[in-house]
């Protein structure tokens, strides 16, 4: 009879599941495998794949150039476009975290429990609204005769025009303003179960702010800010939107490269080993942080 | 005319997890609970009287066993179809609900009539003493109050049994005091078998008629807190119920409806009742603080039987009465003795005084274990 | 970590600038985008008065309004499959632990953690592959793929908030599976669903990226026609739009959170 209770139990369970992994397995996950398919195919000689003949051209194609003759050559133009998103995206999570977690601290420190709420949901608002938006709205800032442009100019700060829009430091400012939030939240959230009695203890023990900071409330927040760390990191390094409004056509970043292998260049295979790339980093980014601090005692997030 | 019982609970065993991580939560527990009783289930945190209740609620189902309710087999039936109700340790009251719809909700699902479940609603409130409250919402209402509710909700169904899963532990004291005095009145006056889970050795005994008294998953004593009181059988029952000394000694021969027992300390103290046990026996015996008398040492008085010589080791006064600790010769830990202070507040003895404790016959108990 | 903030012990130099300098951050480029759609001058960045026409101009572009129901019908119909589909299988998950349960998270959560750019090739792949033709009906499923952890993840949190003896005293007084779910479990879980949906809406409603690979001819969806005006140019219109869609998406949220926090 409890046998009989346990498999009823296990079919419903099933039967309640089935809709959401039915979609997401076979509309995500089915797709994804497809992907990493096609990425070992042969193009098609005017875009698509060559069914059934494999090859590893979209892997070589990463590194090596092939010419008129069929040789290779190292050709480190991809590999630069790598390295540029990886850059820009380490260079966006440092200026995150370094106005995320003097903010996400300055939230947790609010006496107010109503205060405190209505900062966080004002953290929350701009990752529900419109990305393509909030990147636009940079742009009307950074362009030449834009508003800071203008606003230079008129201080006599600038003669020239600034010259900003299309650049790396566009993309930089953009992808910042685009995942902050990111940064805060999961700050916050480590600061909020912070026990404030072990900052007090450490400042009963004779460390200045500066030391108690370093010492008690950053090593405790760590799992937060690691999390955040990740959280941004991850989407700025498969940004499309940003560098594709901000950037010029010299600062690409992966991932419109990836586009592009779907769009003018058509190749498929290529933009498939493209994404299953990105995928894979940022998997393993994501398995990493999950071993590292799921586990560990006192790490919880 | 013999009692009947609401429950019989024969030889239930309910195991939770499987293989290494399995965890014996109740181990071959029978119990009968008598109709109209005031029943406790008391025992420390994870002795299994919560288990219990919730086998008798139909929560879980026992591994082996049979649980009968007037004499049915209660085996397989859902918490829905059993005619009896919890009263919840948080209360567990519906807080999208109104008062009144809370204790409507069992009266609606065993389809009553809308005419009978307002006037059994109105009935049952004004019972726990909230009539006029049916409209707030539960969040609105002080924790006693919130307390009398889910009594209400369950009483509502005329349960055949009640179940209280430790309703009174989240009230503080005063308070608890106040429902303790409202729980029995209740139970008196609707007549409905209460069984009540409790960690609360006072609470168990000031409230119920009979008492089990669990441990890891066994039943070690049930009986009259009177007797469990005075004449328990185990040593975890002793000790977690009020203050103990135990005395470990060698039985020896009975005469005059007394039976020596030579101690282990030296000395000798008699007993009256040690049914379990043969002459020669090694056993352990409890003694309750308040039944040992202190009396000052002359030179002429030799070591009789029944008495013990010490030194004091603490006095510390409690008002009513007066607590020492009094060091004896090779007894690694000192004896508790307690005195009622009659003559006031000044103690006959101090710290480092030698006395005499007399242990009379009916202040030892001969344990099981 | 909470309260301190007016005892002068706890106040770390620098937070609170930098919170300001956030905050900043954050809106001041929200708030000027809005400030300027109603800029009368078409160079934007010109003040010369206020107007709502291009706002009128917007609201009677057929282009737009198509776009507008396209977009209206994708989050639809994606937020009532991924609202459905997320209230069942937070039920499901609910029922206590079982084996398979870390897998059934992994998967439920990863529409949150691939990149957009890689989802939308893969899609499009799939649906290319699979001979789906391009259109509302992929921009449907697409969206739904992405709508489901945002449905399911607040309604999850609202059921795991839920105390399990609510339910236990619903079957305790005679409400038999169904009507514990339907009197007890449901109107309980209302607020998570109704938050879960109004967040799945919005994300539907926002996303581009996705939308951009896997809408054919004739399922162009707002941001994607937004997405062909700014790479025109910073015009009026487009700013008279954009403030439109933040104003919808900070509405949503806000009710989303309202929802949320009622008990």
């Amino acid at each position: 009879m409890l046998a009989a209770l346990r498999r009823s139990q296990l079919a419903q369970r099933t039967a309640l599941l089935a809709p959401s992994l039915a979609i997401i397995g076979g509309f995500m996950v089915l797709p994804l495998i497809l992907m990493a398919y096609v990425s070992i195919l042969e193009k098609g000689t005017h875009g698509g794949v060559e069914w059934g003949t494999y090859s590893a051209e979209a892997y070589i194609k990463f590194l090596f150039e092939r010419d008129l003759m069929g040789s290779l050559s190292v050709n480190a133009d991809y590999l630069q476009i790598f390295l540029r998103s990886f850059v820009l995206s380490g260079v966006t999570v440092l200026l995150a975290l370094a106005i995320g977690f003097p903010t996400a601290l300055y939230i947790a420190l609010q006496d107010d429990r109503w205060y405190r709420n209505l900062l966080v949901f004002m953290v929350t608002i701009p990752f529900w609204t419109n990305l393509l938006v909030r990147n636009y709205a940079w742009i009307i800032l950074l362009r030449n005769n834009g508003l800071i442009d203008n606003a230079a100019a008129w201080l006599g700060l600038t003669q020239e025009p600034i010259d900003v829009l299309y650049t790396p430091f566009a993309i930089g400012v953009g992808l910042t303003y685009s995942f902050l939030p990111f940064m805060v939240l999961p700050i916050y959230a480590s600061l909020e179960k912070l026990d404030l009695r072990l900052v007090e203890a450490a400042f009963d023990l004779g460390a200045d702010r500066r030391r108690a900071l370093a010492r008690i409330v950053v090593p405790l927040a760590l799992p937060g800010i690691i999390a955040g760390c990740i959280l941004v990191f991850v989407p700025c390094l498969g940004a499309y939107v940003t560098p594709e409004l901000l950037g010029g056509s010299k600062s690409l970043m992966i991932g419109n490269l990836i586009q592009n292998q779907f769009g003018a260049a058509r190749n498929w295979p290529f933009g498939a080993a493209l994404g299953f790339a990105l995928l894979a980093i940022v998997l393993l980014a994501m398995m990493a942080y999950a071993l590292r601090f799921r586990r560990a005692p006192g790490g919880g997030t | 005319m013999p009692q009947a019982n609401a429950i019989d609970i024969r030889d239930i065993t309910k195991v939770f997890g499987q293989g290494a991580e399995a965890v014996h939560a109740l181990d071959h527990v029978s119990l009968a609970i008598r109709e109209g009783e005031f029943f406790t289930l008391l025992g420390p945190s994870g002795c299994g009287k919560t288990t219990l209740l919730r086998l008798l609620a139909g929560f879980e189902q026992p591994t082996a066993g049979v649980i009968g309710l007037y004499g049915d087999d209660l085996a397989g039936l859902p918490p829905f179809r059993r005619p009896v109700n919890t009263v919840f340790q948080n209360y567990a009251l519906f807080p999208h609900m109104t008062v009144a719809g809370n204790v409507a909700f069992g009266l609606e699902m065993q389809r009553w009539r809308r005419g009978d479940i307002e006037r059994r609603v109105e009935e049952v409130l004004s019972l726990v003493k909230l009539a006029g409250y049916g409209q707030r919402k539960p969040a609105q209402l002080s924790g006693g109050q919130q307390q009398r509710v889910a009594l209400a909700r369950a009483l509502a169904n005329r349960p055949k049994v009640l179940l209280l899963d430790e309703p009174l532990s989240a009230l503080d004291l005063k308070l608890r005091k106040e429902m303790q005095i409202e729980l029995k009145r209740l139970q008196v006056e609707t007549g409905i078998t209460f069984v009540f889970v409790t960690h609360d050795q006072e609470e168990a005994l000031t409230m119920s008629d009979r008492l089990a008294v669990m441990q890891d998953g066994k039943v070690l004593q049930v009986g009259t807190p009177a007797e469990i009181y005075e004449r328990p059988t185990r040593r975890f029952v002793a000790d977690f119920i009020g203050d103990t000394n135990f005395l470990q000694g060698v039985l020896g021969r009975a005469a005059n409806g007394e039976i020596q027992i030579k101690l282990d300390v030296g000395g000798m103290v008699t007993t009256r009742h040690a049914e379990a046990h043969t002459e020669g026996e090694r056993v352990t015996l409890a003694v309750r603080p308040e039944r040992v008398d202190l009396e000052p040492v002359n030179a002429e008085a030799g070591e009789d039987t029944g008495r013990l010589r010490g030194v004091v080791e603490t006095v510390v006064y409690f008002g009513t009465d007066t607590s020492y600790r009094i060091n004896i010769d090779s007894l690694p830990e000192p004896v508790l003795v307690r005195v009622q202070n009659r003559q006031g507040a000044a103690s006959p003895f101090a710290s480092g005084d030698s006395v005499r404790l007399r242990i009379p016959p009916e202040a030892v108990q001969v344990l099981v274990d | 970590m909470s309260g301190r903030g007016g005892n002068p012990l706890w106040r770390f130099a620098g937070v609170r600038p930098a919170a300001a300098l956030f905050f900043a951050y954050l809106y001041l480029p929200i708030v000027i985008l809005i400030v300027l759609s109603f800029n009368a001058n078409r160079t934007v960045t010109i003040w010369t008065g206020l107007t709502t026409d291009w706002y009128v101009e917007v609201l009677s572009n057929g282009d737009i309004l198509r776009a507008a129901r396209n977009s209206l019908i994708v989050a639809f119909s994606a937020t009532f499959i991924a609202t459905v589909a997320g209230t069942l299988a937070a039920l499901g998950m609910a029922r206590g632990r079982f084996r398979g349960e870390a897998a059934v998270n992994g998967v439920m959560g990863l529409p949150l953690v691939v990149p957009e750019i890689v989802t939308a090739v893969a899609t499009l792949l799939f649906f290319i592959l699979v001979g789906i033709k391009l259109g509302l009906l992929t921009v449907i499923i697409g969206h739904t793929v992405f709508c489901t952890p945002f449905a399911y993840l607040p309604i999850r949190a609202r059921l795991e908030g839920m105390d399990p003896s609510l339910r236990e005293a619903a079957s305790d007084l005679y409400a038999d599976a169904w009507r514990a779910f339907r009197r007890v479990t449901l109107p309980l879980l209302w607020p998570g669903i109704l938050s879960g949906a109004l967040l799945a809406f919005i994300i539907s409603l926002d996303d581009f990226v996705i939308t951009y690979f896997v809408a054919g001819a004739g399922a162009t969806t707002l941001p994607v026609y937004i997405f062909g005006m700014i790479r025109i140019g910073v015009t009026p219109e487009v700013n008279a739009l954009s403030s439109l869609m933040l104003l919808v998406s900070i509405l949503f949220v806000s009710l989303s959170f309202l929802v949320q926090r009622q008990r």
